[in-house]
């Protein structure tokens, strides 16, 4: 995951649970997830900058559609940290695949985890469409990380 | 950032099993005199079980006539399309206390039982089953909720995958 830095803004708290809190992490996740994609865009060769400009388009829009539900829950959401640590050191175009790659997986946990924390079928819908979107940007970098097989049975899960 | 609950690891397995005892008496009580009513959420659960199984069939038939490269995408799907059976089969036997009949060990055959030798099948054919596979995971996965809908979105979000990313979309039919 990536762990935000303190930020001089104070982020609104965390709803202490259920669905509302989900949601927030996830919103939160997203924030790192659109930071993390500048480096990975940083270090990545031409022949990704489909597959960058793809995937951090796709999480853009994840992050203000799930904003736009925590609004109309009245539900404040996470505000973007000044910076964030990577889980991994970012040097070179197979590190900046590899980050890639763990941040769609860690963001497929998140919208797993308001998968099962919902409680109406709309909101279901949502996540499993997150999720499988994560799913299928992961399979991508897994390909470019010539990894093999480039899916996994449970994205999200610990099956 | 740091931490993102789910709401499986967050309940015990036995805390599972406790609710899920409490559930199955209470069900067992409220129906008292009327005939045992199949709860809809494990039929949601046995549906997608189906699916699973014959998914990995026919992509298992569908990798022993594809070329190598093809055949090594279709043979993990037909792996992954077992994990669900698997996982499937222990939330059925989980949350209605009995195994799903059609017993989940059975081993899946991946030629025609049949005894008609019908042509394998094409990667394309396997595109086609997981995209409704992917289709109906999803859907059921909103009508249910906690760990199942969980399972059944990561089963939706895997069948995705395999489709567009795994199989290419079918281009290699």
């Amino acid at each position: 995951m990536t762990s935000p830095q303190p930020s001089a803004q104070p982020s609104p708290s965390r709803p202490p649970n259920g669905p509302d809190a989900a949601l927030f992490d996830a919103v939160a996740n997203e924030h790192g997830v659109i930071y993390g994609y500048g480096l990975v865009s940083a270090h990545s060769t031409p022949d990704v900058n489909d597959l960058v400009s793809d995937a951090m388009a796709g999480h853009r829009q994840l992050r203000e559609d799930a904003i736009a539900r925590l609004k109309s829950r009245n539900v404040p959401a996470p505000l973007p940290a000044t910076g964030y640590q990577m889980p991994i050191e970012v040097d070179s175009p197979a590190d900046a695949a590899k980050l890639a790659l763990r941040m769609e997986e860690d963001s497929a946990v998140a919208w797993r985890a308001v998968l099962e924390q919902a409680t109406t079928n709309e909101d279901r819908t949502f996540a499993v469409t997150a999720l499988s979107q994560c799913a299928v940007t992961a399979a991508k970098w897994r390909d470019v990380l010539k990894v093999v097989p480039n899916t996994v049975p449970f994205p999200g899960g610990t099956e | 950032m740091s931490k993102v609950p789910s709401a499986h690891p967050a309940v015990s397995r036995r805390r599972v099993l406790i609710s899920g005892a409490a559930l199955a008496l209470l069900s067992t009580t409220a129906a008292g005199c009327g005939a045992p009513a199949k709860r809809p959420d494990v039929e949601a659960l046995v549906a997608q079980l189906d699916r699973a199984r014959a998914d990995s069939q026919l992509a298992a038939g569908a990798a022993s006539a594809a070329r190598p490269d093809v055949a090594a995408a279709l043979t993990a799907v037909a792996a992954e399309r077992s994990a669900h059976v698997q996982a499937l089969s222990d939330e059925i036997t989980r949350i209605s206390g009995e195994a799903p009949q059609a017993s989940a060990s059975a081993s899946p055959t991946p030629t025609s039982t049949t005894g008609e030798p019908l042509p394998p099948p094409k990667p394309r054919d396997v595109v086609a089953a997981l995209k409704q596979s992917a289709d109906s995971a999803a859907q059921a996965a909103a009508q249910q909720s906690g760990y199942p809908a969980g399972l059944l979105g990561s089963i939706a979000a895997s069948c995705t995958a395999a489709f567009t990313v795994g199989l290419g979309g079918g281009q290699s039919s």
